[in-house]
């Protein structure tokens, strides 16, 4: 099978997928509607949150006659440090193979992607690295970005990272003989009816 | 070849970092280094522990059966040193340096380029996560000093086939199981791991003669081991005090057995409940935040932090990554990623999200990694430019790191290392003759009567108190440890007693009934020391 054959059968087969057809299909335009409001507040949050590196300020040029290392260390650089981690964050691989937002987003008790591509999602970023594929892996690390200015730690505006790690996945997938992709299909596809019998249950 | 004298500079920066003013930081001495060494000291004085058991092989302690190996091993230093603080802490911070060396030996083993790995052997003696955890007589870094031992020893047992080596891996890797309960999962599974990975290097003809006195000494550290897994509570109480099933968030989801129907039964199975609550455990672990910028928690959440690793060494880190892919050195990446993988995981079976003490036996693979990365950079164009850069940068991060360990970490933290006991217990010594009892109180706190500690480990502690008594008579001499009632113990006269202030929250204590007061280092009060009256005082 090709990649994007089996990019495609990844995306049906996911839960992330399919579940935004059996929420609340309504909800996306609302949350997009609001999207200038919400990078609005993200960026005034960034350089607003400096009560903490005030207080250590405090701590060093006051009680421990620090002034120097107070200014150097605590100041706005670290804050936008900060923030490229928190950037870095949105690429957390418990966020879409375990816990999901546990907003409407996603589906409730389930992973929104199937645990079993965990793995390989990893093994198809390292196959990635090792053939020199770098714009895919810079694809990947600008696909949060959505979710980073925007603020909103959800698939609404995450799903392009999910689609990023289902690509991962189809990528190591198609190096793999016909047999052990028909295999592991077949897995998968039964693990997959499960997740979904399971949020029927669940959410009924 | 082995330059020796990169390595004994490499042990001296280990030293530096470890040493320095080490009885100072942390700030106090916790609970499980006082209970830790006043046991050794009582092994020393008597041959019991405080509970009057023989030579135990796990130290009931508090109750939470301490694994015995820092025990003995402080037994020594307590005898040289006297019950001191430095002699407390003086095991975990040698061993953390020797670590260093050992682990630059492995890495060489491991066919690193040796300036790699002693670039590797400069990383960990300056490691927050390895630094922190040395200077504070914590077991998980005997075990891992004895994990890294172990490992090369083996590799070295694989090379030589000597007999030496084979008994030094057993030991070592035995002595890590029984050094810290993390261990004793890790260890089991690595050694698997190991054996298949060198399989084909294993000469079956060469090692038969050995098989034998090999399974011998490991039957001397597994019998009574496995002795105390199945036959006591010792190692059960620890594991279950601990577990994830502890968790509400996991149990109260759980059925335990009552499915309502078989739908239930197949898909709220309580198995795939239990996998996916632990997957979430372990996959936290994987985190960049917790791994370069917060994972220490030296201070309260949303402060600046310090991660496991320095925020500069992540360009290392991912280099390090792209050297393992492209390295043909198969044995080294299956080591390493199978490391990788297994590190947190006993961890990931325990109660708390991310905690850095249990995932210590994570740090070899790390130090694969970056010595991996420190080889790809010695491979560069501009290795100068970039190693000036990265120790530029290192330098920022030290010092940034030593400005939250000494500086802000102690304002933060200060009440949860039992700041306060030990002035506390030395005045109590000191002016005990003057009071008929001293009533010590085990809940404090400067936000709420939040924490509870074992005062009367500081009292034995500090007080050099006979072993031999205390395991007589299970009581201390004029001391009574309880919270206080005033209504009850005000009323007994020529009392000291030592509480914070919320046990006396129902009265206003007279000013000159305080004798005595200890602020936390957040300079919120932290405890009171109240007198009350003698009878002559009372008429």
């Amino acid at each position: 099978m090709t990649i994007k054959k089996i990019f495609l059968i990844l995306i049906i087969i996911s839960p992330i997928f399919w579940w935004q057809f059996l929420a609340k299909p309504n909800k996306i335009f609302q949350e997009y509607k609001q999207i200038p409001l919400f990078i609005k507040n993200k960026v005034s949050s960034i350089f607003k949150n400096t009560q903490y590196i005030a207080e250590f300020r405090w701590n060093d040029t006051t009680k421990d006659n620090r002034p120097i290392a107070a200014r150097f260390f605590y100041n706005k650089s670290q804050l936008i440090v900060g923030e490229s981690i928190i950037y870095l964050n949105n690429l957390n691989p418990r966020f879409y193979f375990q816990s999901g937002s546990g907003q409407p987003d996603s589906p409730p008790q389930i992973e929104p992607i199937a645990i079993l591509l965990l793995p390989i999602s990893f093994m198809g970023i390292f196959r990635l690295i090792k053939n020199k594929k770098f714009k895919i892996i810079f694809v990947g690390l600008i696909s949060c970005f959505f979710g980073y200015i925007t603020g909103q730690i959800n698939f609404y505006f995450l799903f392009s990272t999910a689609l990023f790690y289902l690509y991962t996945s189809a990528y190591e997938i198609s190096f793999w003989t016909k047999k052990t992709q028909r295999i592991f299909f077949s897995i998968l596809i039964i693990y997959s009816l499960f997740l979904f019998f399971r949020v029927n249950l669940i959410f009924r | 070849m082995i330059k020796k004298y990169f390595l004994f500079i490499l042990f001296l920066v280990g030293v530096l970092f470890r040493f320095w003013q080490l009885t100072k930081y942390p700030v106090s001495l916790s609970m499980d280094e006082t209970a830790i060494a006043y046991n050794a000291y009582s092994i020393l004085k008597t041959g019991k522990d405080e509970w009057g058991e023989k030579l135990p092989l796990a130290f009931r302690s508090a109750g939470d059966y301490k694994p015995p190996v820092n025990v003995y091993l402080t037994v020594p230093f307590i005898a040289l040193f006297g019950l001191t603080e430095f002699s407390a802490r003086l095991p975990s911070a040698l061993f953390g340096s020797l670590t260093i060396i050992f682990l630059v030996l492995l890495l060489i083993k491991l066919k690193i380029n040796p300036k790699a790995a002693y670039f590797a052997g400069f990383w960990l003696s300056i490691l927050p996560w390895h630094i922190h955890f040395s200077r504070a007589s914590f077991e998980a870094i005997t075990a891992l000093f004895f994990l890294i031992t172990g490992t090369y020893f083996f590799i070295s047992w694989i090379e030589k086939t000597k007999i030496w080596q084979l008994l030094s891996f057993i030991v070592c890797f035995s002595l890590s199981v029984w050094a810290y309960h993390a261990e004793r999962l890790f260890v089991p599974i690595f050694v698997v791991g190991l054996i298949f990975f060198y399989r084909k290097q294993i000469n079956l003809s060469k090692i038969k003669n050995q098989i034998f006195i090999g399974l011998l000494t490991l039957s001397i550290f597994a019998i009574p081991f496995i002795k105390l897994t199945f036959f006591t509570p010792t190692i059960i109480a620890r594991a279950s005090s601990t577990s994830i099933f502890r968790e509400t968030t996991l149990s109260n989801t759980l059925h335990n057995g009552t499915y309502l129907n078989t739908k239930e039964f197949i898909l709220n199975n309580d198995v795939y409940i239990i996998f996916r609550h632990w997957l979430g455990k372990y996959l936290n672990y994987f985190n960049v935040e917790f791994i370069f910028w917060n994972g220490m928690q030296f201070t309260q959440l949303g402060y600046p932090n310090v991660g496991l690793l320095y925020l500069v060494d992540l360009p290392i880190f991912l280099l390090g990554i792209w050297f393992l892919l492209k390295s043909k050195n198969k044995l080294l990446k299956q080591i390493v990623l199978f490391s990788f993988l297994l590190g947190p995981l006993p961890a990931s079976f325990t109660m708390n999200e991310q905690h850095p003490l249990r995932a210590l036996v994570w740090i070899p693979s790390f130090a694969i990694i970056m010595a991996s990365g420190f080889e790809q950079v010695l491979k560069l164009k501009i290795k100068k430019l970039f190693l000036i850069i990265y120790f530029i940068l290192l330098t920022v991060n030290i010092f940034y790191f030593i400005d939250i360990y000494k500086y802000q970490s102690p304002k933060h933290f200060s009440e949860y290392w039992q700041y306060g006991y030990k002035e506390i217990a030395q005045y109590a010594c000191q002016n005990k003759d003057k009071y008929d009892e001293i009533i010590i109180s085990e809940t404090f706190g400067s936000y709420g009567p939040l924490n509870t500690g074992l005062p009367y480990l500081y009292v034995l502690f500090y007080c050099q108190s006979d072993p031999q008594k205390f395991i007589e008579t299970k009581s201390i001499d004029k001391f009574s440890f309880h919270r206080i009632t005033w209504s009850v113990d005000s009323e007994k006269p020529n009392r000291l007693l030592i509480a914070a202030p919320w046990d006396f929250l129902d009265t206003k204590i007279p000013e000159d009934q305080i004798v005595k007061k200890i602020n936390f280092l957040n300079d919120k009060t932290g405890f009171l020391f109240v007198s009350t009256k003698t009878n002559d005082q009372k008429k």
